[in-house]
Formats: C-alpha cells, structure tokens, sequence
C-alpha cells in the first residue's frame, strides 16, 4: 500500500506508528459504488490485521452507514463529494475519523438514537431512518464538529477480540 | 440486480445472486420485486444466501419488498448470513418477518404442471 482502484478512485494508505497503534487512511469519491469499494479495501486491510468476524460485520456496518450518510445527504445532488476516513487502530478498539465537505449534520440526526416508529402494521412498517440508530447502537464516544467548511465525525468502535500487536 | 426466480403455483422463490445488497443497488432491488409483485403467488421466499452484506439501504428496499407484495403475498426470508441477520435483529424487524435458516421444503410439482407453470 499506498493501493489505488482505478475503476472507483479509492485510495487506501496504511501507516504503522511506532507507539505500538496503527492507522489506516482512506479516501474516496461519495459515490455507492465507490463507497463499496472502500469498504471491502478497509475491511480487507482490518482483517489483514487480525480483526474477527463479529468485529468485522459490526466495523463494516457503522461504516456503511456513515458513508451512506454523507452521500445521499451531506453531498445530496452533487457527484463531486470526497470522504476521508482515518482509522486508528488499537488492541481492542478502532477510533474512527470521518471527514467530508458537504452540508453540516442536522443536530436531530446526530440525536436520533431511536428506531423509527412502528405500529407492527405491514403497511406503514418504516423503510428508512435505520442509519443513525445503527451507528449509534453499535459506536461510542461518539462527537461531531464542524470545522471551516468540513464536517468532522469521530467516535469508537469497542472490539470483542483483541487484534494483533503492531 | 442479478435475481434468480423459480416458481410453483403456491410459492415463488427469488435469488438474490449480488454479495451485497446496500446502497449501491437498494432502488434497483425493489424496482426488480415491483415487475415480480403483480402475479406472485401466496407465498414469496426471498433466498438472501448469496448476500453477504446488508445495509440499512438493503434493508430499507426488503421491507419495501414485503410491502409491495402485501396483502396478497407474503414475503420470507430465507439462508441469511451472519451479517445480514445482525441487521435484522438490531432494528428488530426480525419481530416482523418470518426468517427461514434454511431455504423452506417447496412440495414439488408434477412433470406436467412444472411445464405449464411459467
């Protein structure tokens, strides 16, 4: 690594620190194929680094809906939307920064640990508002600040099984 | 969206052959479930074995599925992966459909009316 997809233009570095922790930095256009590919590098490289299963599925999935996020709302209507994601890697924790330029976060999202309302009813079961429950159900410490023109999002990610030393 | 269809007259079963079913492909996914939905039997399994990641997009175009097809059929879900299953069970919609580990024995149908069925 440094590794570049030519197809999506994703770019994935991974830095060993000497202070026995490791970072991962990726960036890539926000865009649902190219954020796939960010997700299977990323996860690719955590797995590399000895992530298990079960931390794997739940690293994935907040990040999916982080990424998701910022695509279809934080960049709504654009195709120009970069995401940077800096990922520090700890034995038993992952401390994730997530950086893009678009829209600022409505502070009711950021609230939203919720699940959507539902009746039980077929009909009116809820489609949407899933992503910030899952983030906030599966993450800690979360914070979010908006610096200058970018939206910084950071928390933590708790690991069952420890990962390898660096 | 790749989808594998095999039909009896009583239950229909929908392949899903993509590894992912998130973001990328989630309004294809229900467009493709919209043109199936008009003559679907009573019974419809979607066999989600294949896919081995699901997003809250994924799951968003699922219960869009299931409510395109009621009332007249009702969707299962069957061979979910362990990361799919997480999805369901976190937002407790696995409380509102029926999840099959293994894809469900489907009576099989006479020579005959396998050739008149599609």
């Amino acid at each position: 690594m440094p590794a570049e997809s030519h197809t999506t233009g994703v770019t994935l570095r991974a830095v060993a620190r000497s202070n026995g922790r490791r970072e991962l930095r990726i960036i890539f256009p926000a865009l649902p194929m190219a954020v796939r590919d960010a997700l299977v590098s990323t996860l690719g490289g955590l797995r590399d680094m000895g992530m298990g299963d079960d931390d794997a599925i739940q690293t994935e999935l907040v990040m999916a809906e982080v990424f998701n996020n910022i695509a279809e709302h934080a960049y709504a209507g654009r195709e120009d939307g970069i995401i940077e994601l800096r990922l520090l890697q700890e034995s038993d924790r992952l401390t994730c920064t997530v950086i893009d330029g678009g829209q600022p976060i409505p502070g009711s999202d950021l609230l939203g640990i919720d699940l959507p309302p539902s009746d039980g009813c077929i009909a009116s079961l809820p489609e949407g508002g899933f992503g910030w429950y899952l983030i906030r159900t599966l993450t800690s410490e979360m914070s979010y600040t908006r610096e200058g023109q970018k939206n910084v999002l950071r928390f933590k990610v708790d690991l069952t099984r420890r990962m390898r030393a660096v | 969206m790749r989808l594998e269809t095999e039909s009896t007259p009583q239950t229909l079963v929908v392949r899903v052959l993509e590894d992912r079913l998130d973001a990328a492909v989630a309004v294809q996914f229900k467009d493709a479930i919209r043109d199936l939905a008009c003559d679907a039997p009573d019974r419809v399994i979607l066999d989600l074995g294949e896919v081995m990641f699901l997003d809250s997009s994924g799951l968003g175009a699922v219960i869009g599925a299931m409510k395109l097809l009621a009332p007249r059929s009702q969707l299962e879900l069957a061979r979910l992966n362990p990361a799919v299953i997480k999805v369901f069970t976190l937002t407790h919609m696995d409380r509102v459909l029926t999840i099959h580990t293994d894809l469900p024995f489907i009576p099989p149908v006479p020579v005959e009316d396998r050739l008149h069925a599609r």
